[in-house]
């Protein structure tokens, strides 16, 4: 267990690209799998965000939120906003009950456990690939273009990914522990969405605007959805961006570390 | 040279009883690891006990050994140690080559998807390439005998499929290192031969570990037997000595508990018996032979052939059986009964009912009757006795029923005696749940069409 901190990482990078065939194996089992007995099968993947959304734009639509003046219309401003927030929450979600659904696999037989990571990672991306492909003629029916740049910068939603699965790798071994984890994950992102300027703008006058500066989600989730409507970051955000995907980094390396050392514990007790 | 594929050194692994220490030890552990705390983890905290300790093992390839021991004595923990699930919190283990277990058959089997799909999760799990798995598929398929359903939602499969699809898989991963754990007792009889027969054949090729509660088993394809008793090594060597011992063990536990169960049902029963007295106000029953029943029974014993009395019976001795008896007169034509049982069920009887009356008259006063038995043909077990005397009529008791419960164990030795030569002699005839064992002879009839 004491091995130097070197050799831990690359014994780690070696176990990751040796589990990667039997990860993948895995996706494809979760993945089709997992639209069979299903009425709305993929479709879910654009019904959840949209189910968040459509509240606020009846809400906004009749002047009862008043949101300022948005440069685009609110219900391309929100639902790209809600497509990114639920990647984050639907990849920590999904890899919180990996362990516990994997039952006697983790404790019976042994194999590179991040093996079980590859699926909610890769059911997220093609989840976001489906959002996106919705997301095109929402943007027609409002007739908005966006920058030319869109596709490009739709690459700055992977330090959010990176934190998520951060994230999600700790909720997987608390999840392997305690069985109402994704429960309280749930309503705690729930919350966590509606405290991060998702479906709103926010002003750095008020003490939301104060507080939301030091909210890595707004940085990691909030702005990537401005880049890709307005082409660029708002002002003064960009270096509190790198300073997040930094911080993302350390989330993921710091989860993965975890994942790796107590999953040998947790197998142990479960 | 052998290939040496395991070596286990010294190993001990410690459990805590109570959920909530296991969970803050767990917890502890995890965070001293994470900031790499150096963690004694050979000295055992409040609560914990050593699940197993001071374990030594050496496996070569070619070699099959066999775990033994009573449930929770630490033969899963052991296994769960070699193939990587747990590490030990003492001593090491030092492996080569690819460990497969054989231990939660299925386990990786998705029930919507497909027997095909999930051959290759299976497969992968089991730490097959894509490519192996390919070149396999059809024999894998061939094995597990699932024919039209290969392409069938797993679920609908009956659990003999089921578990033949997984065993087919497992089997074909071709480890180097092979883990078997109580897995055999699963399917029909004939999957289950296949199974052994597929389990010998990798043995030749593998270091094997069994599990097995059934000595049989780990006879037969175990020519090392470890047996565990609440995590410590009691025995560690060739397997028919070890079985052996484990037996004859197991024999005495049994024995010990039905000595207690006896004492117990006996102190209850003295009890009754003097509440009652103490009910009828100090009555004094006296122990009387009265005329209804002129005989006492006083005592029972298995002698040899020479009348000498015997511990155990060696299997199929000659023997005396002799009963001591106290009449308070002369008796006309008694009928004696000895009936021999195997935990309640009757074996046989040495009966006057049938033999007709041996003795004209029986005098008054103290004496024995023998009845003699050429090559007792009971197999080796615990045998209980019931003595009853009737009348020259045959439907009055004239004395007590005695019964003597575990009267007499009929043991193995001397077995060699009988020129038995099959490999599983002692195993077999020790397990079967035959009471008896009659002289036999076989012979092969030529048959019309055979060559001559």
């Amino acid at each position: 267990m004491k091995a130097g901190f070197l050799a831990f990482w690359i014994q780690t990078a070696a176990d990751v690209t040796s589990s990667a065939s039997l990860g993948w194996r895995i996706f494809v089992r979760d993945f089709s799998a997992r639209y069979r007995q299903q009425a709305f099968g993929i479709l879910w993947a654009f019904l959840g965000p949209a189910l968040t959304v459509v509240p606020f734009v009846l809400l906004v639509d009749a002047s009862i939120l008043n949101l300022g003046d948005l440069s685009v219309p609110y219900p391309i401003f929100a639902f790209t906003g809600a497509v990114f927030w639920s990647l984050v929450q639907g990849l920590v979600l999904s890899c919180a009950v990996v362990v516990s659904n994997a039952g006697a696999l983790v404790t019976k037989i042994h194999f590179p456990r991040e093996a079980l990571l590859y699926s909610p990672l890769l059911i997220a991306m093609v989840d976001l690939a489906v959002k996106v492909a919705i997301l095109v003629p929402l943007f027609f029916a409002y007739d908005f273009s966006p920058s030319p740049w869109a596709i490009l910068h739709l690459l700055s939603i992977l330090p959010a990914v990176l934190f998520a699965l951060g994230l999600g790798m700790v909720a997987a071994i608390v999840g392997g522990v305690f069985k109402d984890t994704p429960q309280i994950l749930t309503h705690s992102l729930q919350a966590l969405m509606f405290a991060t300027p998702i479906l709103y703008p926010v002003s750095s006058a008020t003490t939301l605007g104060r507080i939301t500066v030091w909210n890595p989600f707004y940085y990691l989730v909030s702005l990537p959805r401005d880049l890709i409507i307005s082409g660029r970051f708002p002002e003064g955000t960009s270096m509190g961006y790198l300073v997040c995907c930094l911080i993302a980094i350390a989330v993921f390396l710091s989860g993965l570390r975890f994942y790796r050392i107590a999953m040998l514990r947790v197998a142990e007790r479960a | 040279m052998a290939e040496r594929l395991l070596d286990v050194e010294d190993v001990g692994k410690k459990y805590a009883r109570e959920l909530r220490r296991v969970m803050f030890y767990g917890a502890v552990d995890i965070l001293r690891d994470y900031f790499q705390v150096p963690t004694p983890s050979d000295r055992l905290r409040s609560g914990e006990f050593w699940a197993l300790d001071g374990v030594n093992l050496k496996v070569d390839r070619g070699q099959c050994i066999g775990l033994i021991g009573a449930n929770g004595s630490g033969k899963s923990t052991l296994l769960k140690l070699v193939s990587g699930i747990f590490m030990p919190d003492k001593g090491r283990i030092r492996k080569r080559g690819r460990v497969s277990s054989l231990v939660e058959i299925g386990a990786g089997f998705h029930p919507l998807l497909t027997g095909r799909e999930n051959i290759y999760i299976y497969g992968q799990i089991l730490g097959m390439t894509r490519r192996e798995i390919s070149q396999r598929f059809d024999a894998i398929v061939d094995y597990a005998d699932i024919g039209d359903f290969l392409d069938t939602p797993v679920k609908h499969y009956s659990s003999g499929m089921f578990v033949r699809l997984g065993f087919a898989v497992a089997i074909h991963a071709e480890p180097d290192i092979l883990l078997i754990d109580e897995v055999l007792a699963v399917g029909d009889a004939a999957f289950r031969a296949k199974c052994m027969s597929s389990i010998s054949e990798a043995i030749k090729r593998t270091a094997v570990i069994l599990v097995s509660h059934s000595m049989a088993q780990i006879e037969s394809l175990c020519g090392t037997a470890l047996w565990l008793n609440k995590g410590s090594v009691v025995q560690y060597g060739d397997s028919r000595n070890v079985v052996n011992a484990y037996l004859n063990w197991q024999e005495e536990l049994a024995q010990r508990a039905a000595a207690r169960d006896e004492i117990e049902l006996e102190t209850a029963v003295f009890d009754a018996a003097r509440s009652y007295l103490e009910g009828r106000r100090g009555k004094v029953v006296e122990d009387s032979a009265d005329a209804d029943t002129p005989i006492q029974l006083s005592s029972f014993e298995v002698c040899d052939g020479d009348g000498q009395p015997l511990e155990s019976v060696p299997f199929g001795s000659s023997v005396i059986l002799r009963i001591r008896y106290k009449a308070s007169r002369r008796i006309h034509r008694p009928l004696f009964n000895i009936r021999v049982d195997h935990e309640g069920s009757g074996v046989f009887e040495a009966s006057m009912l049938i033999d007709g009356p041996i003795f004209k008259s029986l005098p008054a006063g103290n004496g024995i009757v023998e009845c003699a038995i050429e090559h007792l043909p009971l197999t080796p077990k615990t045998y209980g006795v019931t003595l009853f005397v009737r009348s020259e009529e045959g439907v009055i008791d004239i004395a007590p029923t005695r019964t003597f419960p575990r009267c007499f164990k009929v043991t193995m030795d001397g077995i060699e005696k009988f020129g038995f030569d099959g490999p599983y002699r002692t195993i077999h005839l020790r397990h079967s749940a035959n009471l008896l064992h009659l002289d036999h002879t076989w012979c092969l009839v030529p048959s019309e069409d055979s060559a001559p």
